[in-house]
């Protein structure tokens, strides 16, 4: 795991500040790899992560893939650029596979991902983009495999705008009806579940949908 | 149309794109310079010194008001409040002053009334290029989000024997960006000439500590952005005969206690209705808002001396 320092120096080597991706990165990168562990681990599997950023999830796991992969995809950029190096500090070039995509277009082969997440993704997604996600993870995923998210559960959350990184604008939705998820997966004969195990550390919502 | 009504020397489409800075389209006015890389990796980088100095930031006939107008005009009394040291003030907070033989502070919020448009001007200049650096919204510490608001103030120090800011680091535990956040000081007056000694020292990135005047070179008009969390403190500073003593702007920022305003609700019930709470047709954010800006009101009142 690479120190607060090392993430801070590495940020700004690419011209980034240390926001609050870069202070909050040590507790939703345990949060991330401790929902992993409970779902069976990482050696030897192949791990999707939807808005990887930096690969913060990947700086927790790489060393122990072993023959695994971690694939991750995100919009920015540059934080795909900043993931690059962080693999490459931590010896995992060959473990990674990335891409730069607002779409979901995940660089992963047909049924091969062992588990999927997105941590504080659908948080800035509307409905249709949550759907869309979901439809584009179902051709990458082995069967059975879980796809674990977080989602906003305070109702009293109101609808935000965000410029993410001082130019990126995002938005920082209502709270989502859990029947969205419930009913896009009874469309396909999976189920959605609640978990409370671990508990998320900025008090979201976690789910999963096992495919 | 007519040559006379087309205004040929009005267009219509227009590019600003020859003036200084980025003003041809919104999207790259929120694109930082290529130049803040380097001094992002200067500020936060373990190799950078932790501070960056922007010589000259204020110069010429810029300089000379604010020196005359801070150091040389005697302010009027009833502009500020007693220096209330708060956990958070409220929105429409007035202007504070605190003076003793050896320092004076005068205190603003970016909501007063100008005392000085040139310095109120400066001092959103200011919080804008922090903005730019640490990555914050341009709006960062300008709107009554219920964060932190930009305070600026002017300090005045002629004497102290040890440190009249004791060492400390400044952080904002559990608030998000903090290792980004900077601190920024601009000085007003010149060491040797104004005064000497110490005056404001910070520990580097590497744990160094470095006097601005001593060990870094800095004049009148110099801007300074440092890391707000590496430790500093200010003191050991004398005055020399003539001198104006260690002059400079600072640009804190204070936690406020603004109330968010929801969009007003139509009354639950109508003028004349049963409801005895709302027989005026009041909703209770209107009433939430009175009652805010008694407290205001009341708050003004004491510190203009009970009148």
């Amino acid at each position: 795991m690479l120190t607060q320092q090392e993430l801070i120096d590495l940020a700004t080597d690419f011209g980034l500040p240390p926001d609050s991706y870069f202070s909050e990165w040590e507790p939703l990168a345990k949060w991330q790899r401790a929902a992993l562990d409970l779902r069976g681990g990482v050696r030897d599997r192949t791990i999707l992560d939807v808005g990887c950023g930096a690969a913060r999830l990947g700086s927790v796991i790489f060393e122990e893939l072993g023959s695994g992969l971690y694939i991750g995809v995100d919009p920015i950029d540059e934080y795909i650029a900043l993931a690059h190096v962080i693999a490459e500090r931590l010896g995992a070039a060959d473990r990674m596979r990335l891409a730069v995509s607002a779409d979901f277009a995940f660089p992963a082969e047909p049924a091969s991902v062992d588990v999927a997440m997105a941590q504080s993704v659908f948080t800035h997604m509307t409905d249709d983009a949550m759907i869309d996600c979901l439809e584009r993870l179902r051709p990458v995923m082995k069967p059975g495999a879980p796809f674990v998210f977080s989602y906003i559960a305070d109702k009293r959350q109101r609808a935000r705008g965000s410029l993410y990184l001082r130019k990126y604008p995002f938005i920082r939705r209502r709270p989502a009806s859990e029947s969205l998820y419930t009913e896009w997966a009874a469309r396909y004969g999976l189920r959605f579940e609640v978990h409370t195990d671990p508990p998320h550390p900025t008090g979201q919502k976690v789910g999963s949908i096992t495919f | 149309m007519s040559d006379a009504t087309r205004g040929a020397d009005a267009p219509a489409r227009a590019s600003l794109a020859t003036l200084p800075g980025p003003w041809d389209r919104f999207g790259s006015s929120l694109v930082p310079p290529k130049e803040v890389v380097a001094v992002r990796r200067a500020l936060y980088h373990s190799e950078g010194p932790g501070y960056v100095v922007l010589p000259g930031f204020l110069d010429g006939p810029y300089l000379e008001h604010i020196q005359r107008f801070w150091l040389e005009t005697k302010h009027s009394e009833s502009d500020y409040a007693p220096y209330e040291k708060r956990a958070a003030y409220p929105v429409g907070y007035p202007p504070m002053k605190k003076a003793n033989e050896r320092r004076v502070v005068y205190s603003h919020f970016w909501w007063n009334t100008p005392t000085d448009q040139l310095s109120t001007a400066l001092a959103l200049a200011v919080q804008s290029v922090r903005n730019l650096v640490e990555g914050s919204v341009p709006h960062h510490g300008l709107v009554p989000d219920g964060s932190r608001v930009l305070n600026w103030r002017v300090v005045v120090s002629k004497h102290s024997d040890g440190d009249e800011v004791p060492p400390h680091n400044d952080m904002f535990p559990g608030e998000s960006a903090e290792l980004a956040r900077l601190q920024a000081t601009l000085f007003l007056t010149d060491p040797g000439r104004d005064w000497t000694g110490e005056g404001f020292a910070l520990h580097t990135n590497q744990g160094t500590e470095l006097c601005f005047g001593r060990d870094v070179a800095v004049e009148a008009g110099d801007l300074v952005l440092w890391r707000y969390v590496n430790r500093h403190r200010v003191g050991g500073i004398a005055t020399p005969e003539g001198g104006r003593g260690l002059a400079r702007m600072i640009f804190p920022l204070e936690r406020s206690e603004a109330p968010e305003v929801a969009a007003p609700r139509p009354p639950a019930s109508t003028p004349g209705s049963k409801d005895p709470k709302n027989r005026k047709g009041r909703s209770s954010r209107g009433r939430e808002v009175k009652k805010l800006l008694w407290k205001l009101n009341a708050a003004r009142r004491r510190w203009m001396g009970g009148a």
